[in-house]
């Protein structure tokens, strides 16, 4: 009788491992809406790394599944996903993207012991909270909104400049990063002023910025405002130069401008599609009729960076994965990666990119 | 029958060689055996209701619970199997098959048990094979579910694919929403401006058109997914076969027109939106499709169902068994319990039957036996000992004989003897000894008789009989009263106290015998003396002794008459001596001899005045009847106040107070002044009875008083001695006397210093006294003071050229004015000095 109820326990516990043999890991980001395409960048980012580390035989021989929420790119639905993807028992997010969401998430992240890492968000405050799980593969604003400055100060210092911000966390951060950047070197905006994200049109708000005499726009928005802000330039015959930041790194920003995005200046990290080491994987999404553009790969990246300290740690627990994350350097399709305390990349590679006949190339 | 009374006899008599201890042995192993015998018969029948009980709680109770437990089982197996089917997640399926596979083993313990248990008598082939049954069915039920559960994961995968790619195909047509809007506003602005001209409004209306038409395509296809999505969403729950297949058919014409849309949709977007496409067609038929999906999981379902109802079946027809079973154990179970029942009730019949009958045989051995044979020769044996125990050495005795109580008779026989020859000699004993007392009574020279407690003569010697009652010998046998015996003497005139009062005297003398004290002297009537000396002794009773004291008493009468002429002798004497000295002579307080001591004493001298003129004329008879009657009466008042009375000189007495006893100087000294005053008075009340007889001029009496130390003892030769006091304080109470005037008492200031408290006197001048240096205060003794309280006092003054004696109480008015007018006149002549 006893060594039947032994052995029942033993099927029992044997069952029990089986069905955790799978690593649960998340996607958070804007799937749907106006920010739907950087979703499906780092959707399919994502899904291509875990599909990658499973062929190579899963994290310390268990296969990875991903699941993905949509954030909306909103703070409070951002905090539902977070806790869902918690439930569920993930231990690593990739996301958010938007740092309006993935600030707040953090916070759950935090408390549940679960891995963050962020391929989109790059308002500083993120990883200067002092949460010890956060970790982003994209630089930081502070430092996109110091080039910016100094190319509005350089190129359009004599000119009228108007600074324009969505009252985003991403859009305000980096409007007021450029503007801290061009005020110091001595120039100051002709019109620094707020736009409401999710209208139509935004024809009112650039007649006033052509009254005004305004040369060069700077935006801290996402690309669907910045491409209707652009159209409605364009529509006017309004020749502004514009100028925004990583997040017209979608090939929709050229879809809603059309010919208006022709010219549009924006910084993005160096290109990894350029690297030798991504060629492979670019060639993957291409035959998969994918272009890997913007946080694509910065999304595998995540993924790449996480299995390799999951590796190097030889654990799944969080606080030897956090540990390895912090001490290692990682070979990832973004080149050689390694996180300072804070979690932020000890370099950062950002690169002015100019839209033509409706892809970003960089300038020359 | 010979033969028979010959084997009784041999018996008996081999019971008579057992002895008494045998004999008992036997009786109580005789009780003993039938008790064994009864609690063997009981330990029986115990063990017989034992066996049942045992048959009842080790073979058909354990197998009735093991039946009752496995058709719970079998229902849990049942009620658990369909929660298989119902697991939604891996996890979940395994936790709940692990479950029903320990509940299904525990069902397998459990038969096992109770094919062990169970003689095959029940229908356990039909409980066996129901479970193997339900084993393999549930085997089949667990792997079914496993198949299942891939079908929905597989499902699950479809369906978020769908959700993919709708979404997917929505952003791709999101983008041409977007422009449309953006534009919207322009174009409205072109149609409300008036002022624009005609070609550009029109160039915009052209735009407008063309817009709308390129856009027409994307909303259609918008249209489509959304069925297509609905459709497929629908068939992943469809609830029958026939449900999928009519889902189907608009599923398959919404593609269609899906891909006649994508043709028309913007050429940057169109590979992509068409890779869509394929992607909801691949959804829609082929091998992994969800329509498929869901055909699969229905088939399982519906396996699963039946083999649940199988289960079911069988569940019913195993717990049915299993009632069969449990029915037989209980029928059993109660069989059991008849027959214990029986066995229980025959048992106690055997128990009471046994224990009836050695209680039986317990009373008739110790009635018939122990009680006949050996209690009623013990009480006898005990009878004769408390006889003999009682003094009756007589009483008769049991037989001896060759057992225990026979032997003990024969000892008490032995023993009765012993005490008769011990008692024998005990008396020869006591006779002996009664005989060696009578002879040493009757040698002593004393009268000697014993009374008992009831005063009756016990004993008596021959001088007791001759001493007291010569010619009585008859009479005074032992046993005589005493009572009797006194009152024959007394009767007989032998006692000279009892003549003429009999009765009086028997009292007094039984009083005395029953209280004895001091030895005490009878008179007898022949004037013999017998001193009888009665005693109690301890033992009650009295004993008297006689003794003969006529001699002693006579001596002693002799004695008595010479002391009576003695004391008549020293009366005679006595009154030649003072009362005091004589008694302290003869009490033997003061030796008569020469010695003599210094005291202080009071001296008191008396004298008649002018006593040799008036009796001068006297006849001497006359003479010394006054004299004589003088000085008793004088002597009478000295020794009523305590004097001792020195000497008589003539008509003088000599008297002094403190010796031989004292009462103190002042007390003394005080006595005497007080007996003077007494004196003086009883001298004029006799002047009244001397007158009478003839004695013309009255008796007048002077008293000398003085308190000094003096010599005071007895002076005088070794023939003769005289008590009485030597000094010159004898001289100078002898001098006051002198001085005192007739009739008054004079005392020195010595006396007055001890009496002037209680003695009025009046102070009278000095005298010189031969002998003494200076001169003498006198005074003059008045009365006692208590006498003159109240009373008249005179003034009296007595100087060498003054003499004053006033007794203004007694004078008359006139006579006051004439000593008044004489003292006035003095006092101006005492006034003038001479020569003025």
């Amino acid at each position: 009788m006893h060594r039947i109820i032994a052995i029942a326990i033993l099927v029992l516990a044997a069952m029990f491992s089986s069905a955790r043999s799978e690593v649960l890991i998340g996607v958070s980001a804007a799937m749907t809406g106006r920010l739907a395409w950087i979703g499906e960048q780092g959707q399919r980012g994502a899904e291509m790394a875990v599909a990658d580390v499973n062929a190579a035989g899963g994290v310390l021989g268990q296969k990875v599944r991903l699941i993905s929420v949509d954030d909306f790119c909103d703070p409070e639905q951002a905090v539902a996903a977070a806790q869902k993807l918690v439930a569920d028992g993930v231990v690593l997010v990739v996301g958010h993207y938007c740092s309006g969401a993935s600030i707040p998430a953090s916070k759950v992240y935090e408390e549940a012991g679960v891995v963050e890492i962020s391929p989109g968000s790059t308002n500083p405050q993120l990883t200067e909270q002092g949460r010890g799980n956060v970790f982003r593969t994209i630089g930081r604003d502070d430092a996109q909104g110091f080039i910016a400055g100094n190319y509005l100060a350089d190129r359009w210092g004599n000119k009228k400049i108007a600074i324009l911000h969505d009252n985003s966390t991403y859009g305000k951060g980096l409007a007021d990063e450029t503007r801290k950047q061009l005020n110091k070197r001595g120039v100051t905006e002709a019109v620094y002023d707020a736009y409401t994200p999710g209208k139509d049109d935004y024809s009112a708000e650039v007649a006033a910025l052509q009254t005004a005499g305004v040369s060069a726009l700077y935006v801290g928005g996402y690309h669907a405002e910045v491409a209707l802000i652009a159209r409605a330039a364009h529509g006017r015959g309004y020749m502004v130069q514009l100028i925004s930041g990583d997040a017209l790194a979608t090939e929709e920003f050229a879809l809603i401008a059309g010919s208006a995005a022709e010219g549009t200046l924006f910084t993005f990290p160096a290109d990894p599609r350029r690297n030798a080491g991504a060629a492979a994987i670019v060639e993957q999404f291409r035959v998969e009729n994918f272009e890997p553009a913007g946080y694509t790969l910065l999304s595998y990246c995540a993924v790449q960076v996480w299995a390799q300290a999951v590796a190097k740690a030889g654990s799944l627990e969080p606080k030897a994965v956090i540990a390895t994350l912090h001490e290692q350097e990682f070979d990832t399709v973004i080149g050689r990666v390694d996180f300072d305390d804070k979690g932020d990349l000890t370099r950062q590679s950002w690169v002015w990119y100019v839209w033509r006949g409706g892809e970003y190339v960089p300038v020359e | 029958m010979q033969t028979s009374v010959a084997g009784l006899l041999r018996l008996t008599a081999m019971l008579e060689r057992l002895g008494i201890r045998g004999r008992l042995l036997l009786a109580f192993f005789g009780i003993s055996a039938l008790a064994v015998l009864a609690t063997a018969a009981a330990l029986y029948a115990f063990l017989q209701v034992g066996d049942v009980v045992d048959r009842i709680t080790t073979d058909r109770v354990p197998s009735a619970l093991a039946s009752l437990q496995l058709s719970r089982q079998a229902e849990r197996v049942a009620a658990a199997a369909p929660s298989v089917l119902a697991a939604t997640s891996r996890a979940q399926h395994s936790e709940v098959s692990a479950a029903v596979a320990l509940e299904m083993s525990r069902l397998e313990a459990l038969r096992t048990d109770l094919r062990d248990a169970t003689l095959g008598t029940v229908p356990l082939a039909e409980i066996e094979e129901a479970a193997v049954v339900l084993r393999r069915n549930l085997k089949e039920l667990d792997s079914l579910v496993v198949a299942r559960l891939d079908v929905v994961a597989r499902k699950e995968e479809l369906l978020n694919r769908l959700a993919a790619t709708t979404t997917g195909s929505h952003r791709l047509l999101a983008t041409g929403i977007l422009v449309m809007d953006s534009r919207l506003p322009q174009w409205r602005a072109v149609a409300a401006d008036t002022s624009l001209s005609p070609d550009r409004r029109a160039a915009a209306m052209a735009d407008l058109v063309q817009a709308i038409a390129a856009y027409i395509p994307q909303q259609k296809a918008l249209l489509e997914i959304s069925a297509v999505n609905d459709a497929l969403v629908k068939a992943a729950t469809a609830p029958t076969r026939g449900d999928l297949a009519l889902i189907l058919f608009p599923l398959r014409r919404s593609l269609a027109a899906l891909e006649t849309a994508s043709s028309e949709i913007d050429e940057k977007l169109q590979t992509r939106f068409r890779q869509r496409v394929d992607e909801f067609k691949a959804l829609t038929d082929g091998e992994n499709s969800i329509p498929k999906a869901r055909e699969e999981e229905l088939a399982v379902l519906a396996q699963g169902e039946k083999l649940l109802a199988e289960n079911n079946r069988l569940s019913r027809s195993l717990t049915a068994a299993v009632d069969r079973l449990v029915a037989a154990a209980d029928r059993e179970i109660a069989a059991s319990g008849r027959e214990a029942a029986l066995v229980q009730r025959y048992g106690t019949g055997v128990v009471l039957g046994s224990a009836f009958l050695s209680l039986l045989s317990s009373v008739l051995v110790v009635w018939l036996y122990v009680d006949r044979s050996l209690l009623a020769r013990l009480g006898a044996v005990s009878q004769g000992m408390l006889a003999i125990a009682g003094g009756d050495l007589r009483a008769p005795l049991p037989a001896a004989g060759s057992d225990e109580i026979g032997r003990m008779a024969e000892a008490l026989s032995l023993f009765r003897d012993t005490a008769v020859e011990v008692e024998e000699k005990n008396l020869r004993d006591v006779a002996e000894a009664r005989q060696r007392l009578v002879d040493a009574i009757e040698s002593i020279s004393e009268g000697f008789a014993l009374y008992d407690r009831e005063d009756w003569l016990v004993l008596s010697n021959s001088r007791y009989r001759e001493l007291l009652y010569a010619g009585l010998e008859a009479e005074l046998t032992p046993g005589t009263a005493f009572e009797e015996i006194i009152r024959r003497s007394a009767e007989r005139g032998y006692i000279r106290d009892a003549e003429g009062r009999v009765d009086e005297w028997v009292a007094e003398r039984l009083w005395r015998h029953r209280n004895p004290g001091e030895p005490w002297a009878q008179r007898r009537g022949d004037g013999r003396w017998i001193m009888i000396s009665e005693r109690r002794i301890s033992a009650g009773g009295t004993v008297a002794v006689y003794s003969d004291i006529t001699e002693l008493k006579q001596r002693e009468e002799n004695l008595a008459e010479k002391s009576t002429a003695l004391e008549a002798l020293s009366s005679k004497l006595a009154k030649y001596l003072a009362p005091q000295v004589y008694s302290s002579i003869f009490t033997g307080r003061q030796d008569v001899r020469i010695a003599s001591q210094r005291k202080k004493l009071t001296i008191c001298f008396s004298d008649i005045a002018g006593f040799t003129e008036t009796t001068d004329k006297m006849e001497s008879e006359d003479l010394t009847q006054l004299l004589n009657h003088y000085l008793t009466e004088m002597s009478k008042i000295a020794s009523d106040h305590g004097a001792t009375i020195d000497k008589y000189v003539g008509d003088a007495i000599l008297m002094f107070f403190g010796d031989p006893e004292t009462r103190g100087v002042k007390e003394d000294a005080l006595a005497c002044v007080q007996m003077a005053l007494a004196m003086q008075k009883r001298i004029s009340e006799l002047t009244e009875v001397w007158r009478d007889m003839g004695i013309e001029t009255p008796l007048r009496c002077r008293i000398g008083i003085h308190t000094d130390y003096c010599t005071v003892g007895n002076f005088g030769s070794e023939d003769r001695m005289d008590y009485t006091i030597i000094g010159g304080a004898v001289n100078l109470a002898s001098r006051l006397e002198q001085e005192a005037a007739p009739g008054a008492i004079l005392i020195s200031y010595e006396t007055f210093a001890q009496v002037k408290d209680t003695i009025d006197c009046e102070e009278m001048g000095h005298v010189q006294v031969k002998g003494i240096a200076y001169p003498v205060a006198t005074y003059r003794v008045i009365d006692l003071k208590a006498n003159l309280a109240g009373a008249s006092r005179a003034v009296r003054t007595e100087l060498p050229h003054f003499r004053l004696e006033l007794e203004p109480e007694l004078m008359s008015a006139d006579e006051r004015g004439g000593a008044a007018t004489a003292l006035r006149d003095a006092l101006d002549r005492l006034s003038h000095k001479p020569g003025q």
